[in-house]
């Protein structure tokens, strides 16, 4: 299944995300690529240092920020792997389009923030065209760094401004703001493999997981 | 055959239109665009020269107090007018 993680707005904790989803994946012993078509190149460096400090399972990860390059290989690559992540920048670029024609599902994550829920309308008018183009693509808004609290507001809210977006989806779970998970990612480590673990955080990957496969 | 040839175009898709829609999507080149750019009355073209020949016209140049381009324009002005030789034949 190839998924992407993306958004046209930065900071919504797209690469974070899809560390955390590819290494998850290839702990349940899937045969996982992890791609970056962001030019900062994060998500590769973040894989690069898991594989300097010799963690296992190792991920395959390429990056190809030129749309046309990421659509070839991924066209002539895919049916190597069980789960192709893709990592799609902040911005409209021509990966994020690229991923759009490619991908089976498409996973916003978005803050209960303002910002994020207008930049919604950004990414559901790339959704709409990348249909035009082609057949049976999934958007699924899925509300990360939520706010704490059962009952908050404000993420009671962002997950309502979703329904008026009807190109998406939305995702009922969702993913707190934990350190935990910026933490894992930035030792190229998904949650689930911290010492020591934040059991609140694992769940809620799993939980996505369980979801989205 | 040692020779390959180049990979002939593809059509373009519509999902190839999408993509390079982009706004990092690199624009390409108008085919029908001139190679020039309008500078007053005149156009303003690229040359590329060989060191040597430049040498020549620069020395020229100074000789007539004349400039560069203006030496070029004449030399081919000149050569236009009077026609020119490839190896002693005349070609134009």
């Amino acid at each position: 299944m190839i998924i992407t993680v993306g958004n046209t707005k930065g900071g919504v904790g797209k690469t974070t995300l899809a560390v955390n989803l590819a290494i998850a994946r290839a702990m349940e012993g899937r045969e996982v690529w992890l791609i970056d078509g962001d030019r900062q190149g994060t998500a590769q460096t973040a894989i690069s240092m898991r594989a300097d400090a010799g963690h296992l399972p190792g991920i395959a990860c390429a990056s190809y920020p030129d749309g046309q390059t990421l659509r070839a290989q991924v066209q002539h690559q895919a049916s190597k792997f069980d789960d192709i992540i893709i990592d799609a920048g902040g911005r409209d670029s021509t990966a994020l389009r690229a991923a759009l024609v490619l991908t089976d599902v498409l996973l916003v994550p978005f803050q209960p923030r303002s910002y994020d829920v207008w930049a919604l309308n950004d990414i559901a008018a790339l959704v709409d065209e990348a249909r035009s183009v082609r057949d049976g693509l999934r958007a699924i808004a899925v509300l990360n760094c939520a706010d704490p609290g059962e009952h908050s507001t404000d993420n009671i809210d962002a997950a309502a401004a979703v329904a008026d977006v009807p190109q998406f989806e939305y995702m009922t779970t969702s993913l707190r703001r934990r350190k935990a998970f910026a933490n894992a990612a930035g030792q190229g480590l998904s949650v689930l493999e911290l010492k020591p673990q934040d059991t609140k955080a694992s769940d809620e990957l799993k939980q996505l997981i369980k979801a989205l496969f | 055959m040692a020779i390959t040839k180049p990979k002939p175009k593809q059509e373009k898709t519509k999902a190839d239109d999408f993509i390079s829609g982009a706004p990092d999507g690199a624009a390409e080149a108008d085919p029908r665009k001139p190679k020039y750019v309008k500078k007053g009355k005149k156009l303003q073209i690229t040359l590329t020269i060989a060191q040597p020949l430049l040498e020549r016209v620069d020395e020229l140049a100074a000789k007539l107090g004349q400039s560069r381009a203006a030496v070029i324009n004449l030399a081919v002005y000149q050569g236009l007018e009077s026609g020119l030789n490839i190896n002693g034949d005349p070609v134009a």
